[in-house]
């Protein structure tokens, strides 16, 4: 029977199809190729964020131990701000060598000031701090005549200062604070005011 | 983006166009479709039913250059034409069997064109796209093909006295 050649094209054209095998073929090979790149995308993102974390360890790293320069100005506020915090001690102790041999960290000897005669002056205990972004001792003494307790702190003198450190007092937090230098160390004591 | 069943029996139909064997075909698919994936296309493609079916055909191009015993017709595309408005298959009536005969005496070219045209139904200027070539050598080109499936029908009617 006669008919528009375009009906018959049709009609020739769609009795054309794929066996239902070669339809899975396919199908399938899209499948994997799609999960393969999810699974590309996962190890992908996966890098960047562990490639990322590496970067972030590293600079924490380096700037934990690359330690910022020293800034004596701002320093009796943090100690006020450490002493104000009023932490307890993690070595109770009344012996100063006692309390060098359980803060072993320090890259200093810690040191009995003689500004702070055992006659006049009581150790009760310490543990680690950071002041400026260094290892610091952070110590309690009590004042053997009026009975307050004072936060003593202990650091190295950084190398990045050249000049003496010339004593002196400052108020922050409500806390007095002193600091001076002896026997290449760096000491400041803040007591309540 | 996936292609569907349908798309997957659209490209297959495309192939036998080109090819004239289902088995061919499915190569030829496969093998477009093994290249489609490997390089990621459909993720760099506006269009993506479209720019396959020209991948298509160009594998079959290629695959006809490999093979040494082919050879390219010379087209003369300076068949003198009629002024025609519209396509020139538009008012052609046929039965299938004289359809068959005459796809058999068809070249890639012919069978692709009356595909696009009556299959996928092409407007000139899309067939004239999809083959990158003018509007007005596809307009010969169809002029050419009413010309042959009509002489191949005749044939067919003399031979059985109609």
């Amino acid at each position: 029977m006669n008919r528009p050649l375009k009906n018959q094209v049709k009609e020739y054209f769609g009795q054309y199809e794929l066996t239902s095998n070669q339809l899975q073929e396919l199908e399938s090979a899209q499948e994997n190729v799609q999960k393969g790149k999810i699974a590309r995308g996962y190890v992908r993102y996966g890098s960047i964020v562990a490639a990322s974390l590496i970067i972030f360890a590293l600079i924490g790293y380096f700037w934990r131990i690359t330690p910022r320069q020293m800034n004596l100005e701002s320093l009796p506020q943090e100690i006020a701000y450490h002493h104000n915090k009023k932490m307890d001690s993690e070595i109770k102790t009344h012996s100063y060598p006692e309390l060098k041999t359980f803060l072993t960290k320090l890259d200093f000897n810690l040191i009995h000031s003689k500004r702070l005669p055992s006659d006049e002056w009581e150790l009760l205990g310490g543990r680690y701090c950071s002041l400026q972004g260094r290892l610091a001792a952070q110590i309690k003494i009590k004042n053997k005549k009026d009975n307050k307790v004072y936060t003593l702190y202990q650091l190295a003198i950084p190398e990045d200062i050249d000049s003496p450190i010339k004593s002196f007092e400052a108020y922050s937090g409500g806390a007095k604070v002193k600091i001076w230098s002896e026997n290449d160390l760096l000491l400041g004591i803040a007591g309540d005011e | 983006m996936k292609f569907s069943r349908d798309d997957f029996n659209f490209f297959f139909r495309y192939s036998m166009a080109l090819t004239k064997d289902e088995s061919i075909a499915y190569d030829l698919l496969q093998t477009t479709f093994e290249k489609w994936l490997r390089k990621n296309v459909h993720s760099k493609v506006t269009h993506p039913r479209q720019y396959f079916l020209r991948m298509v055909r160009n594998q079959f191009l290629d695959d006809l250059k490999k093979d040494s015993s082919y050879s390219f017709e010379e087209l003369d595309e300076e068949t003198n034409i009629p002024e025609i408005g519209s396509n020139p298959l538009e008012d052609v009536l046929i039965a299938q069997d004289e359809l068959k005969r005459a796809l058999r005496v068809m070249n890639s070219d012919e069978r692709e064109l009356i595909f696009l045209w009556g299959m996928e139904e092409y407007t000139t200027q899309e067939i004239a796209n999809h083959l990158d070539i003018p509007k007005g050598t596809v307009l010969a080109r169809l002029f050419r093909l009413k010309r042959k499936v009509q002489e191949s029908f005749s044939k067919d009617r003399k031979r059985e006295g109609l």
